[in-house]
């Protein structure tokens, strides 16, 4: 499907809100891998 | 075919590179400005002599042609490589006047990790390095992180009928917005929203942890700009671990991630397509890199005596993990200590800076994707293997739209991917032809070809000045990605050989 050129400042208030929630979530995750690791192999 | 550059294209580029260096003549104003209202008055010298040097130097280039035409690709390669030689060099004069660099040479390598975001730093008495300097070393990486070519765009600074191809020259593809111009601004409204989040959210954490206004909020800005434009400068001599700060190295990690992430990504979530993260090739492969990475570090540094407790994992391991991938660079333990997260964190983590960030973002390595498109390569080859010889067998992967992985796609991968290693394993070699580990110095080449920053030591005011010319260039090649600069090379050598002017 081709992208389309919409109006990206649309939603960017969303948007941002949306990617603090990811970033925050996927080093939740990278501490809980590192944690988990370090279970297996300490 | 080469072809010699002819006197109308010499002018053309000249009048183009003085419009560039008055806008960076023009950013120069900030650290003078801080100086005053900081009444830092020496400093504040430093600036006005560095103004007025690079507007001399923007009128003289200016003045070689009258009017701006319409540029070519090849002036397009041409002006962009040479913008950032020239801003790396005038940039470096304030610094070298502040007293804390050993030489011109060593000003002029701070404002090439600043320009491509690499983050080394030959900076001497840097914890009473004054605010105004502290300023300009950090807006390097912002102008640097969103590209020169890229800030001069969204200005329209008078670029005609060639601003797309210097905004490619730089090393740029994405297409945000039809028209260049609002690209690039969109770009810097990215960069705006994150910059005001991370200087707000680390100010009130400053605030809250007893530092002084002013101090907290300067800190916070610089911080930010050096993690979001993933460029690694700290105003202290010990980065962020003089913050001894959980919740700023996490605000820090967050603006890590945002600052990696392909600005194509970034306006597709603010137009409202939030599934695009989880479907994208790039994010899969660099989400995956990370875990990866992580779990290695963190189970080498179990097995220490000195770095294996579960708050060490977290704030050393995975930490410098994303700080590496990232191309961030910034550190927080003492160059020392990388021998005590021992083997497999140091080499997770080395690996870590070689694969690097995203494209399209201001992260430097190999990149995700072109990592994905690699291992989809192989995957597609051996699909091919197992295949009856008259079956036709393809590949597709999504990346902002669904794509045909074809075989223009997999060269281009592989030698970029071939041109890093090159450097990266050349870097090293010469370290080591100095005498430092073959480790350390191969750590230290793979930080400054990918412009990440971490560094076990070796650069350092008192190193070799072979190796910080070395260092120099290994940044400069990564940051452009070697065709802009080869582009450069090429054109200035044919052009200096006599006989036939075009081939």
């Amino acid at each position: 499907m081709e992208r389309r050129f919409h109006n990206p400042y649309r939603y960017w208030a969303s948007g941002f809100g949306f990617e603090l929630l990811v970033f925050s979530a996927f080093i939740a995750l990278m501490a809980l891998v590192a944690l988990v690791a370090r279970w297996i192999f300490g | 075919m080469w072809i010699r550059l002819q006197n109308s294209e010499i002018s053309s580029i000249a009048h183009y590179l003085g419009r560039l260096m008055f806008g960076v003549g023009l950013v120069q104003l900030v650290p003078l400005l801080t100086a005053v209202l900081s009444r830092e008055w020496d400093p504040a010298f430093d600036y006005l002599f560095g103004v007025g040097l690079t507007m001399l130097v923007s009128v003289l280039l200016m003045s070689l042609s009258t009017e701006a035409s319409a540029i070519s690709r090849r002036e397009a390669l041409m002006i962009s490589g040479l913008a950032w030689l020239t801003a790396t060099v005038l940039a470096a004069v304030p610094l070298v006047l502040s007293g804390h660099y050993g030489s011109f040479l060593d000003s002029i390598f701070e404002t090439a990790s600043g320009f491509t975001t690499s983050g080394l730093t030959l900076t001497q008495d840097m914890d009473h390095l004054a605010n105004a300097h502290n300023m300009w070393r950090h807006l390097t990486h912002l102008i640097g992180g969103q590209g020169i070519i890229v800030a001069a765009v969204s200005l329209a600074i008078g670029i005609k009928g060639g601003a797309f191809s210097l905004y490619l020259a730089e090393g740029r593809d994405e297409q945000i917005l039809p028209n260049v111009v609002h690209t690039a601004r969109f770009i810097w409204f990215v960069t705006g929203i994150w910059v005001a989040f991370g200087t707000l959210a680390l100010t009130v954490n400053g605030l809250w942890h007893g530092m002084s206004f002013d101090r907290s909020f300067l800190h916070s800005f610089w911080l930010t700009i050096a993690a979001y434009d993933t460029g690694g400068f700290g105003p202290q001599s010990s980065n962020t671990l003089f913050y001894h700060n959980a919740m700023l190295e996490f605000i820090t990690v967050v603006l890590m991630m945002a600052g990696t992430l392909n600005f194509n990504l970034h306006a597709d979530l603010w137009r409202g397509d939030k599934g695009e993260i989880f479907k994208n090739l790039e994010a899969r492969t660099l989400s995956a890199n990370l875990l990866i990475l992580t779990a290695f570090a963190a189970a080498g540094m179990a097995a220490t005596s000195l770095m294996g407790s579960a708050s060490e994992v977290v704030r050393k391991g995975a930490y410098h993990v994303i700080s590496a991938n990232s191309g961030t660079g910034h550190q927080s333990i003492y160059a020392v200590q990388w021998e005590d997260m021992g083997p497999a964190a140091f080499y997770a983590v080395m690996l870590a800076m070689a694969f690097g960030g995203m494209v399209s973002s201001t992260a430097g390595g190999i990149k995700a994707l072109r990592i994905g498109v690699m291992i989809k390569s192989v995957v597609l080859e051996v699909r091919r293997a197992l295949s009856p010889p008259s079956a036709v067998v393809r590949t597709k992967f999504h990346h902002l739209t669904d794509r045909v992985l074809t075989p223009e796609l997999m060269a281009a991968a592989f030698m970029i991917f071939a041109l890093y290693i090159f450097t990266y394993i050349t870097g090293g070699l010469i370290g080591a032809a100095y005498g430092y580990p073959l480790g350390d110095a191969l750590f230290e080449s793979i930080s400054a070809a990918a412009n990440v920053g971490l560094s076990t030591g070796i650069t350092s005011p008192d190193m070799p000045t072979g190796l910080k010319w070395v260092y120099t260039i290994q940044m400069w090649i990564g940051r452009l990605e070697f065709l802009t600069l080869f582009a450069l090379v090429a054109a200035v050598v044919h052009s200096l050989v006599p006989g036939r002017r075009n081939a």
